[in-house]
């Protein structure tokens, strides 16, 4: 019985299955399937939704760049028009603004929040106290874990231009700030800020970490041959950290092109398309509220592409730099 | 340490800003005070008393208890698949759901899809499409892998079926992997909003993050437009109405707070661990 005579772990189990003849193939597959019937069982349903929502609207982007979609005739009956939509994105004055907001806010994002993280965790890992270093921990991450309608509401808290805490503040202090909720010129940074309070804690996580891994002799060490703190954090700790910095680096670059799609749609408005609407936002109100398929799908199957340049890019260059990439 | 100050102010900063309001909600109109001088929990009443916030908190439950159930169970089944390096077409079927994480499909086909499927407007709309995940396929694999084999040799000389074997021995294992991705799966699903604006918009159907949502929006919207910026008297008392006061708002942005802040402190250490297996590990 097979059972007793255990092949398991040895790839040698196909070649043991006879395969003598054309018919001996079929033979074979089913000899396989019934071997394996749980294991690929078990991946079957993993199998469908994949090819359900991620192959089929893939392979259903390309037609849809091409053609006039008529959401009544559906795709088959739609007409092909050729480069008509992508001519229609490159010229549409739009896209120049969308595509602007977004490599300025992802640039923003990229330069202001890399850092925050590096400084608390680094501040964090000094902290004499192990007690306040956990309460400071569960503290500045715990924002992660809020919805952005809570961050927003927070937000709301604070400038909304009638009873706001802090425009009541300065109205006190004799200024008269003005609508900051609708500000162009403060939109973008509002964003940023809120981005960064809400994610520091949790980037500091991997941080604390790889920080946890350099040894403390080498501080002692240090500290024996007189080194001050500030010689201990550039001669010790950073390049400590340089990999895991230098790999999270790598990898954020991949992701310039998605602004945060969830947080710009909270906190935009009409008065903001100008400095906040980003390529994602575009692309909901102009494909799925205006129904201008073909347009929108264009514009997201370029932002696939250059996405997919990107994260192939950033993982080459996380290998070389960084010793390791994300495959 | 000044760090310390530094590092400390972050955490005041939201506290302060979400306790006090809500509960000075009917202090008189002139702007809230830091502490206020009455308290009253009239607003609690009125917001808990909705139907919609209750609705809300159901859905969102339900949404959580159901996706990540499904999630687990669906990342997991193919997670201990492809971790057999033995299994004919493993390699392929790996390649594939590397695939799905390098090619995210647009959001119109996507949408398209999710229509034809007749999942629009449904609550299976918001556990189906995620339920398979190749982050969590990756991870579960990659734990399935790290096994020792041994465990599952000396079950089979037992004489143990596969499904014996996973039943008995693989899955009581299994706790840690489990709890770090489910925890992770539960907390998106509570707090995501986005699905149900775009494919969801019966009301009925609302998680609680969109409830808030609403709720908050609806005054920046109203301030936004044209005609209020120039001459407020034209805006119609209709449309005052309907703005949510900011008592209101403030009450709701606690009423969805709670649930985080009471599961947190439990489960923080769980979240922590779980994000470090995924990323230290890749």
């Amino acid at each position: 019985m097979l059972k007793n005579r255990s092949v398991v772990g040895k790839s040698s189990t196909i070649a043991s299955v006879p395969l003598c003849k054309q018919q001996g193939t079929t033979h074979a597959i089913g000899v396989i399937l019934q071997k394996y019937w749980l294991l690929y069982a078990l991946f079957a349903p993993t199998l469908a939704l994949i090819i359900v929502f991620n192959f089929l609207p893939n392979l259903m982007t390309v037609p849809l760049v091409f053609k006039k979609y008529y959401l009544l005739r559906g795709i088959w009956d739609s007409p092909w028009v050729g480069l008509a939509n992508l001519e229609a994105l490159f010229t549409s004055p739009d896209f120049g603004i969308v595509l602007r907001n977004t490599i300025v806010i992802s640039v923003y994002r990229l330069v202001f929040g890399f850092f925050p993280p590096i400084i608390l965790a680094i501040l964090t890992h000094d902290l004499l106290s192990h007690r306040i270093k956990r309460i400071t921990q569960s503290v500045t991450y715990l924002p992660h874990f809020l919805s952005w309608p809570i961050v927003y509401g927070i937000v709301l808290a604070l400038i909304n231009p009638a009873n706001g805490v802090i425009i009541t503040f300065l109205r006190n202090m004799g200024f008269t700030p003005e609508n900051l909720l609708v500000s162009e010129t403060f939109f973008r940074p509002l964003l940023i800020i809120t981005a960064i309070w809400k994610e520091v804690g949790w980037g500091a996580i991997i941080y604390l970490a790889a920080l946890a891994g350099i040894e403390p002799e080498l501080y002692e060490a240090a500290t024996v041959d007189g080194a001050e703190w500030y010689h201990r954090i550039f001669y010790i700790t950073l390049p400590g950290i340089k990999p895991v910095v230098t790999l999270l680096l790598t990898l954020s670059l991949a992701g310039i092109l998605s602004a945060g799609f969830e947080q710009v749609y909270l906190f935009y408005s009409p008065l903001t398309y100008s400095v906040g609407d980003i390529i994602d936002t575009w692309v909901y109100r102009r494909g799925l509220l205006s129904a201008d398929f073909g347009l929108a799908t264009a514009v997201g199957f370029f932002k696939s592409v250059i996405g997919f340049l990107l994260i192939i890019t950033a993982n080459k260059l996380a290998k070389r730099y960084a010793g390791q990439g994300i495959w | 340490m000044i760090s310390v100050a530094l590092v400390c102010l972050l955490p005041c900063l939201y506290v302060v800003s979400i306790s006090i309001t809500p509960y000075a909600a009917l202090s008189l109109e002139g702007g809230y005070a830091l502490i206020p001088k009455h308290v009253s929990l009239e607003a609690y009443r009125t917001v808990l008393a909705s139907g919609e916030i209750v609705n809300g908190f159901l859905v969102s439950v339900l949404r959580v208890l159901v996706g990540t159930s499904l999630h687990l169970a669906v990342c997991s089944a193919a997670g201990y698949a492809l971790s057999k390096r033995y299994l004919p077409g493993s390699g392929l079927f790996i390649k594939l759901v590397l695939f799905t994480f390098l090619f995210v499909p647009g959001l119109i086909p996507y949408y398209l899809v999710v229509r034809s499927a007749g999942l629009l407007n449904t609550f299976w709309a918001y556990v189906i499409p995620s339920a398979a995940g190749a982050w969590s396929i990756f991870v579960f694999r990659q734990f399935f892998m790290e096994l020792p084999p041994d465990l599952e040799e000396a079950a089979r000389l037992d004489g143990a079926t596969e499904l014996d074997i996973l039943v008995r021995v693989i899955l009581p294992l299994s706790g840690p992997v489990y709890a770090a991705l489910g925890l992770f799966n539960a907390v998106g699903h509570w707090n995501d909003y986005m699905t149900a604006v775009i494919y969801v918009p019966n009301p009925d159907l609302q998680p609680i993050a969109n409830v808030l949502q609403k709720v908050l929006t609806q005054q920046s919207r109203v301030m936004a437009s044209p005609d209020l910026q120039l001459d407020p008297s034209k805006l119609s008392i209709s449309a005052w109405e309907q703005i949510p006061s900011l008592g209101i708002q403030m009450t709701v942005v606690v009423v969805s707070l709670i649930p985080i802040l009471l599961v947190y402190p439990v489960l923080q250490k769980h979240f922590v661990k779980g994000m470090l297996t995924g990323a230290i590990k890749g």
